[in-house]
C-alpha cells in the first residue's frame, strides 16, 4: 500500500440479480483516494456511481454482490471481512452522506439522539459528554442554536439543515474516508454552495479522503482534486481535475463537458451526447459506449478497450487513444 | 398534546350525540310497535294505547328524541321494555365481560401478531416467512364462529383442557385466564393475522428505508438497527390500524359471546333484537358505538406518543 492512500479499489466487479439472472453493474473498476484529496466520481444517472459507494460501505441491497476485486481501506481489504468485522469499520473509518437528506434521518428520534449514538459508539464517550460534543459538531457545520436543535426531530429541520446534521454525524466519528453520494442534488442552489464550501473547509482540518459522487460538472470543478469518469459500469477516464477539464480524451468525457454550457468547451466539435444510456440488462459487445459514439472504428464493436496511461495519472479506455497521443 | 386531547374529547362528545340520534331515529322508523311489546302479548288495544302514552311514544319524534338525549346525558338510557329494569344497570352487569373478552383478544393479537409479522419481515423469503404468510392468510379467511366451534370441539369436548364457555372472572386471574383463552383466541385470530400482515409489510418498507441505511452506515450492529431504529417505525401502521381492528373485535364479540355462552353486551343485544326490546337495542348499540369511539381516541393518543410529528401542529 502506497503512502497516503486511504482507499484503493482494485478491479472491482459487481452484479445485481434481477429475476434470478445476474447482470454485471460494475466492471473492473479501479481507483484510489488519498488523504486530503477529493476524488469526484462522475457519470450519467445509472452508470453505477451509487453502487460503487455501496460496495465500499458494504451496504449493497440483498440482490447485489461483489464478484471479484478488492476494496482496501486503510490497508485492510473490506471484501475479505465478515459481517462483524465490517460493522466495526463502517461508520468508524468510513462514513457516508447520502443523496436524499429529507429521508436519511430517522423521523422518530431526535437529532440529539442520532448524533449521540454515533459519538458514543465511535468516540467511546458517555451520554453527557456526547451531548457536549454533538453541540460542538453542529457548530462546526454551521448550525445556529445547536442546543435547541438537539431536542428537535428531523421534520422540524429544512433539507439543508438535515444535510448538515448528517455531515456532522459522519464527521463526529472522525473517519479516514468520507463518501458523499450527491449530497447537494436535493438542495437548492444557495444551500448547495454552502454545503460544498463546508465540505471543502472540513476536508482541510480532517485529514481525510473524500469520495464525492455527482453528475454536476460545476460541482466537480469546484471541489475535485481528481476525477473518475464512469460509463455504464466501466471507468472510461481518470485524471486530475486539470487533466480532465483541459484535456479530456474519451469521447464520452468530451461529450459530458460539452453538455455543460459554462465550461470553456468551444474548441471541441462534439455536440451533447446523443442517444440513451444503456440499461444494465443490455448486452453491448465491444466498447459499451459504441452505440452513442460518433467516432467509432471497427475495433470498437469487437473488443472492449484497455485502459492506458496517456500522461502521468491520466488514464483513458478508448480505442481511439494510443499511448503516443 | 394536552390541547390535542381536549380537542379530541370535545369531538368525541359530539360524535356520541350524533350516534345517539342515528340509533334513535333508525329504531323509531323501524317496523314494530314498542308499546305492544311493553304491554305484553295479551294486552287489549286500550292497554296498548295506555302503555304508549305512559312511555311517551305518542309524542312527536323530536320531543321523544329530546327526552332521550336529555336522559342519556344524565346517564339514563331508559328502562327495558320487558324486565322493567334500567338499561344502564343491565348493561353495567354485562359490559365487564365484553371488555374482558375484547381486551384479551386484542392483547393476544398484539402479542402474537406483531412479533410474528416482524420476524417474517426480518427473515424475508425464508421457509419461516412463507409459513407465517400462509398462516396469516388462512387466519384472515377463517370466520371466527367456525374457528371458535372447532376450538371448543378440540379443547373442551375432546381434550377437556378448557371450559366450554362462560365468563366469570377477568383474564388476568387464573380462573379467568382459563375461561378467556379459547374465546380470545377465536376472536383475536383475524386481528392477529391482520397485524401480522401489516407488520410484515411495514417492517419490510422500513428496513429498506433511507434512514435504516443511514443507521447501518453509522456502524450500528444489526440488532441495534432493528430494535432502536426500525421497530417503532414499523409499528406505526399497526397502531393506525388498531382502532378499526377494535371495531371489528366488538362486532366479532357479538358472535363469539354466543358461541362461548358469555353473558356480555353481544348476547344482550342479540336477545334484545329477538325480543324486539327496542330500548335495550338502543342502549347496547349506543354503548358499543361509544366504546368504539373511546378506543379510537386512545389509539390516537398512543399514535401521538409514538410519532412526534402528530402532536406537533
Ligand atoms: N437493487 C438493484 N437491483 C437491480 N438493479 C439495480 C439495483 N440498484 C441499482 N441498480 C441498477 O444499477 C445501475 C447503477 O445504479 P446506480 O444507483 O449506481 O446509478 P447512479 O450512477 O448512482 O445513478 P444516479 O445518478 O441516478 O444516482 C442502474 O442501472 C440501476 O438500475
Ligand atoms: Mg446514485
Amino acid at each position: 500500500m502506497e503512502e497516503g492512500k486511504v482507499l484503493e479499489i482494485k478491479n472491482l466487479h459487481a452484479s445485481f440479480s434481477i429475476q434470478k439472472k445476474d447482470y454485471e453493474v460494475l466492471h473492473d473498476i479501479s481507483f484510489d483516494v488519498k488523504r486530503n484529496e477529493t476524488v469526484c466520481v462522475v457519470g450519467e444517472s445509472g452508470c453505477g456511481k451509487s453502487v460503487t459507494t455501496l460496495c465500499v460501505m458494504q451496504l449493497l441491497p440483498n440482490n447485489g454482490k461483489i464478484n471479484s476485486g478488492s476494496i482496501i481501506l486503510d490497508g485492510e481489504d473490506l471484501t475479505k471481512m465478515d459481517k462483524k468485522e465490517i460493522v466495526k469499520v463502517r461508520g468508524k473509518k468510513m462514513g457516508m452522506i447520502f443523496q436524499e437528506p429529507m429521508t436519511a434521518l430517522n423521523p422518530l428520534l431526535t437529532i440529539g439522539f442520532q448524533l449521540r449514538e454515533s459519538l458514543m459508539l465511535h468516540r467511546g464517550v458517555d451520554k453527557k459528554k456526547a451531548n457536549e460534543m454533538a453541540v460542538e459538531y453542529l457548530q462546526k457545520v454551521g448550525i445556529a442554536n445547536p442546543e435547541s436543535r438537539l431536542k428537535q426531530y428531523p421534520f422540524q429541520l429544512s433539507g439543508g439543515l438535515r444535510q448538515r446534521v448528517l455531515i456532522a454525524m459522519v464527521l463526529s466519528a472522525q473517519p479516514s474516508l468520507l463518501i458523499a453520494d450527491e449530497p447537494t442534488t436535493a438542495l437548492d442552489v444557495t444551500i448547495q454552495k454552502q454545503v460544498l464550501t463546508l465540505l471543502n473547509d472540513l476536508k482541510k482540518d480532517m485529514n481525510a479522503g473524500i469520495m464525492f459522487i455527482t453528475h454536476d460538472l460545476g460541482v466537480v470543478a469546484e471541489i475535485a482534486d481528481r476525477i473518475v469518469v464512469l460509463y455504464a459500469g466501466r471507468k472510461v477516464e481518470e485524471g486530475t481535475t486539470e487533466q480532465i477539464f483541459r484535456n479530456p480524451k474519451h469521447p464520452y468525457t468530451i461529450g459530458l463537458m460539452n453538455a455543460v454550457p459554462n465550461v470553456d468547451a468551444d474548441e471541441y466539435e462534439f455536440a451533447p451526447i446523443q442517444g440513451t444510456f444503456p440499461n444494465i440488462t443490455e448486452d453491448i459487445k465491444g466498447c459499451r459506449f459504441n452505440p452513442r459514439c460518433t467516432k467509432c472504428i471497427g475495433k470498437c464493436f469487437e473488443e472492449a478497450p484497455e485502459t492506458i496511461e496517456v500522461e502521468p495519472g491520466h488514464l483513458v479506455a478508448c480505442h481511439l487513444i494510443t499511448k503516443e497521443d | 398534546m394536552a390541547k390535542y386531547i381536549l380537542k379530541r374529547l370535545a369531538l368525541m362528545v359530539l360524535l356520541v350525540i350524533g350516534m345517539s340520534f342515528l340509533v334513535f331515529a333508525s329504531l323509531y322508523f323501524a317496523q314494530g310497535d314498542p308499546a305492544e311489546i311493553a304491554a305484553g302479548p295479551s294486552a287489549s288495544v286500550e292497554e296498548v294505547e295506555a302503555m304508549r302514552h305512559f312511555l311517551g311514544l305518542d309524542q312527536p319524534f323530536f320531543v321523544q328524541y329530546g327526552n332521550y338525549l336529555w336522559n342519556m346525558l344524565h346517564g339514563d338510557l331508559g328502562t327495558s321494555l320487558l324486565s322493567r329494569q334500567p338499561i344502564v344497570n343491565e348493561l353495567a352487569v354485562r359490559i365487564p365481560n365484553t371488555i374482558n373478552l375484547a381486551v384479551a383478544a386484542m392483547l393476544l393479537a398484539c402479542i402474537v401478531g406483531i412479533p410474528l409479522g416482524m420476524i417474517a419481515a426480518l427473515k424475508k423469503d425464508s421457509i419461516l416467512d412463507n409459513a407465517l404468510t400462509t398462516i396469516s392468510l388462512a387466519g384472515i379467511s377463517v370466520p371466527n364462529f367456525w374457528f371458535g366451534t372447532m376450538l371448543i370441539l378440540l379443547f373442551c369436548v375432546r381434550l377437556h383442557i378448557f371450559p366450554t364457555g362462560g365468563m366469570t372472572s377477568f383474564f388476568w386471574t387464573a380462573k379467568g385466564f382459563r375461561e378467556a383463552v379459547l374465546p380470545a383466541t377465536a376472536l383475536g385470530l383475524q386481528v392477529a393475522a391482520g397485524f401480522m400482515r401489516i407488520g410484515r409489510s411495514s417492517m419490510l418498507d422500513v428496513l429498506q428505508s433511507d434512514y435504516i441505511r443511514t443507521a447501518r452506515s453509522k456502524g450500528l450492529k444489526e440488532r441495534v438497527v432493528v430494535v432502536v431504529h426500525a421497530l417503532r417505525n414499523g409499528l406505526i401502521p399497526i397502531v393506525t390500524q388498531m382502532g378499526t381492528s377494535f371495531g371489528g373485535l366488538l362486532g366479532g364479540a357479538i358472535v363469539t359471546e354466543q358461541v362461548f355462552a358469555i353473558n356480555g353486551i353481544g348476547t344482550y343485544l342479540i336477545n334484545a333484537i329477538n325480543q324486539r326490546n327496542y330500548t335495550a337495542v338502543q342502549g347496547s348499540v349506543l354503548l358499543i358505538a361509544t366504546m368504539f369511539i373511546v378506543v379510537n381516541l386512545i389509539v390516537d393518543i398512543l399514535y401521538c406518543v409514538i410519532d412526534p410529528r402528530i402532536s406537533y401542529d
